[in-house]
């Protein structure tokens, strides 16, 4: 049982970890588009 | 005040608090009032484990901060979701395996008893510094609106919360967090339509943008341009990346009022879904937050601000004052009417602008920023002289705006967002710190071992001791600054060493026994050090006076402390490997 969920667990952890790195860049971006 | 609002202020809270002493039922026993029966769902644990995040500093605190600095508070929660995963990987399926009712109980299983009882003081210590906190901030909010002196306000929100926690205990906490979070996603919403609907005719929320950017108030990343800075620099990527990574370890992985959330979830897999709530929307959140206070600003660009916004305590002290200083007091309100409607001008001349003259037009609008900096500081330093009061006016800025700017039944609803904000961040401190200081310092110690009964009624008794202890120590909490910066730099003194033992119980098999509190002495000492000793000078960066190493390295400090000390005595010591947990 615990075998079968692990790759949903890997797949649920790599999108958080992107989630995490798209909203630096999101951020970066925002900052740089209203810097004057 | 409306009666429509007062009614949602004694409403919303009431059902809240209803609601927690109805969960009585189901803490009949030890697991159920301690862990909720460790039946709770991943979405109910996972607000649960936000709302015990997010007090009412959240609210008050991070707006006030958004006001002042902009969005640079956010670099604190950019390294949550990565430290949200490898808590997954590594201690929520620990705890889990082991059935521990405290992450403390957990070293003594790996390392000695003695570890489990040093990490349980340490835990008990930071908390118990912090937790009067959480109850200062609506305090403050009670103060204003309705006048009652803050220190009543302070004894009816603690004694509250401890008493639907005493009779509902985990259930109550997680449950009433949910209703909480809920109740402050609304508060959050209100505010941030309220400020942009308040703009004045022709400035768009886009305008209200260009000019919080112009005002460098929506810098969300800052790269520190030199590796000294990296250090000393509160607010830059590295630090907030590396020493927030390792702030957010300690907090969710080692400090039982987070612990205890998840560890009420129906399996390890409800339990790792929690905290991955939390890494999705706390950024957003924080955002949110921020962003509401920086639009505050914008608002304030265009509708007439007090001078300073305690101005109430510093007028009540204005007229005893001595000829001279009420005379100051008259050129500074002067000189800030003038300073502002220049400011305004500025504004409305960079909207004006096009691409050609927009970082010129950008570059008055902060030399008049500046300017009206500069005479608020005057008003902060008059009002310091006169009332010996510490801390600036940061934490009053989002309480005057919701007070005079929120129509019928929205200030009712903000208002009742913020004292359930409080009580649901309390609520969680004293249901752990009972927690911890009953299983890690009594039951651990008797032999044999207590029955359940006696320990559940010890509990309850603990859970209202500490709520007794967050009230009185209410009354004496320093403002550090801000409070939400305070709050944090006490975490941090402790989180650091406190996961460190934990991730070196991982990283290396042979480190048993003594080896676990010796090397969380040693890192803790490291902390102390860092803090008592390096940072006793201040280095000054952009004309900012800022300690050498700032505090969210410390946490990243404690942790590699004790992991460097852990592998140098790992093997050389050889403690004897303690018995199972009672």
């Amino acid at each position: 049982m615990a075998e079968a969920r692990r790759p949903r667990w890997r797949a649920l952890y790599a999108a958080t970890l992107l989630y995490g790195v798209l909203s630096l860049i999101a951020l970066w971006v925002f900052t740089r588009a209203y810097a004057i | 005040m409306h009666t429509i609002d007062w009614l949602l202020i004694v409403v919303i809270p009431a059902l809240v608090i209803w609601d927690g002493v109805r969960r009585g039922s189901q803490a009949k026993d030890l697991e159920g009032f301690l862990l909720a029966g460790r039946s709770v769902s991943w979405w109910a644990v996972g607000l649960s484990v936000m709302a015990t995040q997010a007090s009412a500093i959240t609210m008050i605190s991070i707006a006030g901060h958004g006001y002042e600095h902009g969005l640079r508070w956010l670099h604190a929660y950019l390294a949550l979701p990565f430290a949200m995963v490898i808590l997954c990987a590594t201690v929520v399926p620990w705890f889990s395996k082991a059935r521990v009712f405290t992450a403390y109980e957990y070293l003594e299983q790996r390392f000695d008893g003695t570890t489990r009882t040093l990490a349980s003081v340490l835990f008990l210590v930071s908390r118990g510094l912090a937790v009067g906190t959480s109850l200062v901030a609506p305090a403050i909010v009670l103060e204003l609106v309705v006048g009652i002196p803050r220190n009543i306000a302070i004894v009816m929100m603690g004694g509250l919360s401890a008493a639907y926690t005493v009779f509902g205990g985990n259930a109550a906490v997680i449950f009433t967090d949910v209703k909480q979070m809920t109740v402050m996603f609304l508060g959050i919403g209100v505010s941030l339509y309220v400020a942009v609907a308040g703009l004045p005719e022709g400035v768009s929320f886009g305008d209200a943008l260009t000019l919080a950017g112009a005002s460098r108030k929506l810098e969300a990343i800052h790269v520190a341009p030199d590796v000294r800075t990296v250090f000393a620099d509160r607010y830059n990527l590295v630090a907030a990346l590396v020493g927030g990574l390792f702030l957010f370890l300690g907090y969710f992985g080692a400090d039982q009022s987070q612990v205890q959330r998840y560890l009420a979830g129906k399996n390890v897999d409800h339990s790792r879904a929690s905290l991955l709530v939390s890494a999705f929307l706390k950024v957003p959140m924080q955002f949110a937050i921020l962003l509401l206070g920086a639009l505050i600003y914008v608002f304030y660009i265009f509708a007439p601000a007090p001078v300073f916004f305690r101005v109430d305590a510093l007028e009540k002290a204005i007229p005893s004052a001595p000829a001279e200083v009420r005379a100051e007091w008259q050129d500074l309100q002067e000189r800030f009417a003038v300073a502002c409607a220049a400011r305004e001008q500025a504004a409305r001349a960079l909207l004006a602008a096009d691409e050609s003259s927009e970082a010129q037009a950008a570059a008055v609008l902060r030399e008049r920023n500046a300017e009206v900096a500069a005479i608020k500081r005057a008003a902060n330093d008059l009002h310091r002289a006169l009332t010996g009061a510490e801390g600036g006016d940061g934490d009053f800025i989002f309480p005057w705006f919701f007070l005079r700017e929120l129509p019928v039944g929205l200030l009712g609803l903000v208002i009742a967002a913020i004292f359930v904000a409080a009580m649901s961040s309390l609520d969680a401190q004293l249901n752990s710190l009972a927690t911890s200081s009953v299983m890690d310092l009594w039951v651990r110690f008797r032999d044999p071992p207590p029955p359940p009964h006696h320990v559940l009624r010890l509990s309850r008794w603990a859970t209202f001791f500490w709520g007794a202890f967050a009230t009185v120590s209410a009354f004496f909490v320093a403002r550090l600054g801000q409070m939400i910066e305070a709050v944090n730099i006490i975490g941090s003194m402790f989180y650091g060493s406190l996961f460190g033992v934990f991730l070196l119980a991982w990283l290396c098999p042979r480190a048993r026994g003594a080896v676990g509190w010796l090397a969380l002495a040693g890192g803790f000492l490291c902390t102390m050090f860092t803090h008592f000793v390096i940072n006793r000078r201040k280095v000054v960066i952009d004309g900012v006076e800022q300690w050498p190493v700032g505090f969210l390295w410390y946490n990243a400090i404690g942790c590699v402390g004790v992991i460097l000390i852990g592998l140098l005595l790992a093997g050389r010591i050889s403690g004897p490997r303690a018995a199972a947990p009672k």
